[in-house]
């Protein structure tokens, strides 16, 4: 049984339909890859899994229960986390704050063995603990985002364009830890733009046009040409039955 | 006597008033993004709370503090839970209903009590700083209102629960993908709002005679801090907070009481005009 289904799933914001009757599974243990252009509904398509934007239709199914219609903190106590665009931090409060919050729920006690986890995870973030989000480089906002994700021991891990605005030096440091999570048993849904790092370690990868999903596979055919993904990226090709 | 002394001993004891004045204001908008119209009604029940519970078990007003704002927090959970969280998308219906909560708050104290003032001041005589005389109470008042303030911000920043409150300040999706409950947490900051100027009531009364409507004299003063000190801004509101009781007292014996309150809204139009987020610039527009 897949960890994670979406069946049929139609969201969008007022008059706009940004994801259309999309249906995606995810394998527990594995991570699938969501590329696409700009607006091709990528992040819609993440919120309306974590519930941040109401579904139209369809379901989505975690772990054999259908959360469709459940408000965000309650499908994330049932083990979804998601890392927004931009990182969206909370500025006011120190690093280290930022990641206890994460672990709302837990006891103190538990709360230090995820910091812990996390620190070990990313290093960097130790000294600046105490630091105030609101004066973190890039590189660090998105260590502190993905950690504040993992803090609550996640199942399933929504990530959104970890690479944006950052120095590609910062986003290799992103990526190792991805392997990391897979080992630790967290499954991984990644949206972003640089095809070439998603097709480098997702196991499953769609490429979603004008919210809809052109192709899905393992991709291994492009990891030596990824201009071969153009086409389905432009919309002129599909590999989904009953289109095109 | 000197009387620039005065001026300012006198500004320093009516700043921590004003502070509390406005901090329930302040954090309800910081949470909800609600403007509190009926800020000034819940002053009021708080010191009308500590006029009919003052009647009734004849404790001190200051003892009665801590009541006026647990039943003046009770009646801002009901006004949020039964109203208010319904009308999320719809600032203006959010306004009205806010006033016309604050019309029908007037109107039913002046049915209960009449428009005599009433009195529950407490004497404790007269006594000296630096020279200047003051009455006691106003400093008990003055100490009251620290510790209220004092006790507030530590919640807020010291605590797990405070710490949520001030996420969903900073990004409520943020903490909803957290896995906490931030309907829960704004129920929490509007009660809690509500209860601090239901308190601050309680504090007021203790050394000033009130009507039902003496509520839109404390609202001015709590809506000028906010807006100096800057939306949402806790810091700049306390030095806010002294600027106003400043400018008041000064006004009041330099120039005119009659002219109090013009240079107050002159005070904050500047404000709004060269500083929209306030003295400190941290508000928001």
């Amino acid at each position: 049984m897949p960890l994670l289904t979406c069946d049929s799933l139609t969201a969008g914001y007022g008059d706009l339909i940004a994801v259309r009757d999309l249906s995606l599974s995810l394998e527990e243990g594995s991570l699938f890859g969501l590329v696409g252009p700009n607006g091709a509904g990528k992040s819609t398509l993440l919120k309306a899994i974590t519930g941040v934007v109401p579904l139209r239709s369809g379901t989505v199914t975690f772990e054999g229960e259908s959360v469709g219609s459940m408000p965000p903190e309650a499908r994330a106590r049932r083990g979804m986390a998601m890392v927004q665009e931009g990182r969206r931090l909370w500025p006011t409060l120190n690093v280290r704050d930022n990641l206890m919050l994460g672990a709302y729920h837990q006891k103190r006690k538990d709360q230090k063995i995820r910091e812990e986890e996390v620190l070990e995870l990313f290093p960097a973030l130790r000294p600046i603990l105490k630091r105030s989000a609101s004066v973190l480089s890039g590189g660090e906002q998105q260590m502190v985002a993905v950690g504040r994700a993992l803090m609550a021991q996640p199942k399933v891990l929504l990530i959104d364009e970890p690479s944006l605005g950052l120095a590609p030096i910062i986003v290799d440091e992103i990526y190792a830890s991805l392997p990391m999570l897979l080992k630790r048993g967290v499954s991984i849904i990644l949206v972003e733009q640089e095809v070439r790092r998603v097709l480098e370690i997702a196991s499953r990868l769609a490429v979603l046009h004008e919210g809809e999903i052109v192709y899905e596979g393992d991709g291994q055919q492009f990891k030596d040409d990824p201009e071969a993904l153009t086409e389905y990226y432009l919309g002129k090709k599909s590999n989904q039955e009953g289109e095109q | 006597m000197d009387v620039l002394t005065q001026v300012l001993v006198s500004s320093v004891l009516l700043a921590a008033v004003y502070y509390i004045l406005s901090l329930g204001l302040n954090i309800i908008f910081g949470v909800l993004d609600i403007v509190n119209f009926a800020h000034g009604a819940m002053i009021i029940l708080g010191a009308y709370a500590t006029y009919y519970l003052n009647a009734l078990t004849g404790w001190n007003p200051f003892v009665l503090v801590i009541f006026d704002g647990i039943i003046v927090a009770g009646i801002g959970a009901i006004l949020y839970l039964g109203y208010l969280r319904f009308t999320t998308n719809s600032p203006l219906v959010r306004m009205f209903a806010l006033i016309g909560f604050s019309s029908v708050v007037v109107a039913a104290l002046l049915v209960l009590s009449g428009s005599t003032f009433r009195d529950v001041t407490v004497d404790y005589g007269l006594t000296e700083i630096f020279g200047v005389t003051v009455r006691v109470s106003q400093i008990v008042a003055f100490f009251f209102a620290i510790v209220l303030g004092a006790i507030t911000l530590l919640a807020l920043n010291y605590t797990k629960v405070g710490k949520a409150v001030n996420a969903v300040t900073d990004d409520r999706v943020s903490v909803q993908l957290s896995g906490i409950n931030d309907r829960n947490l704004s129920l929490l900051a509007f009660s809690v709002g509500a209860g601090l100027a239901g308190a601050s009531g309680g504090v007021i009364s203790s050394y000033i005679a009130f009507i039902p409507e003496s509520g839109l004299t404390f609202a001015i003063v709590a809506f000028s801090v906010v807006i100096i000190g800057g939306l949402g801004d806790l810091k700049g509101g306390a030095i806010a907070a002294l600027i106003v009781a400043l400018l008041q007292t000064a006004v009041n014996v330099y120039v005119s009481s009659a002219l109090v309150n013009t240079a107050l809204f002159l005070t904050v139009l500047l404000v709004l005009l060269f500083r929209p987020r306030g003295i400190l610039g941290k508000g928001r527009v």
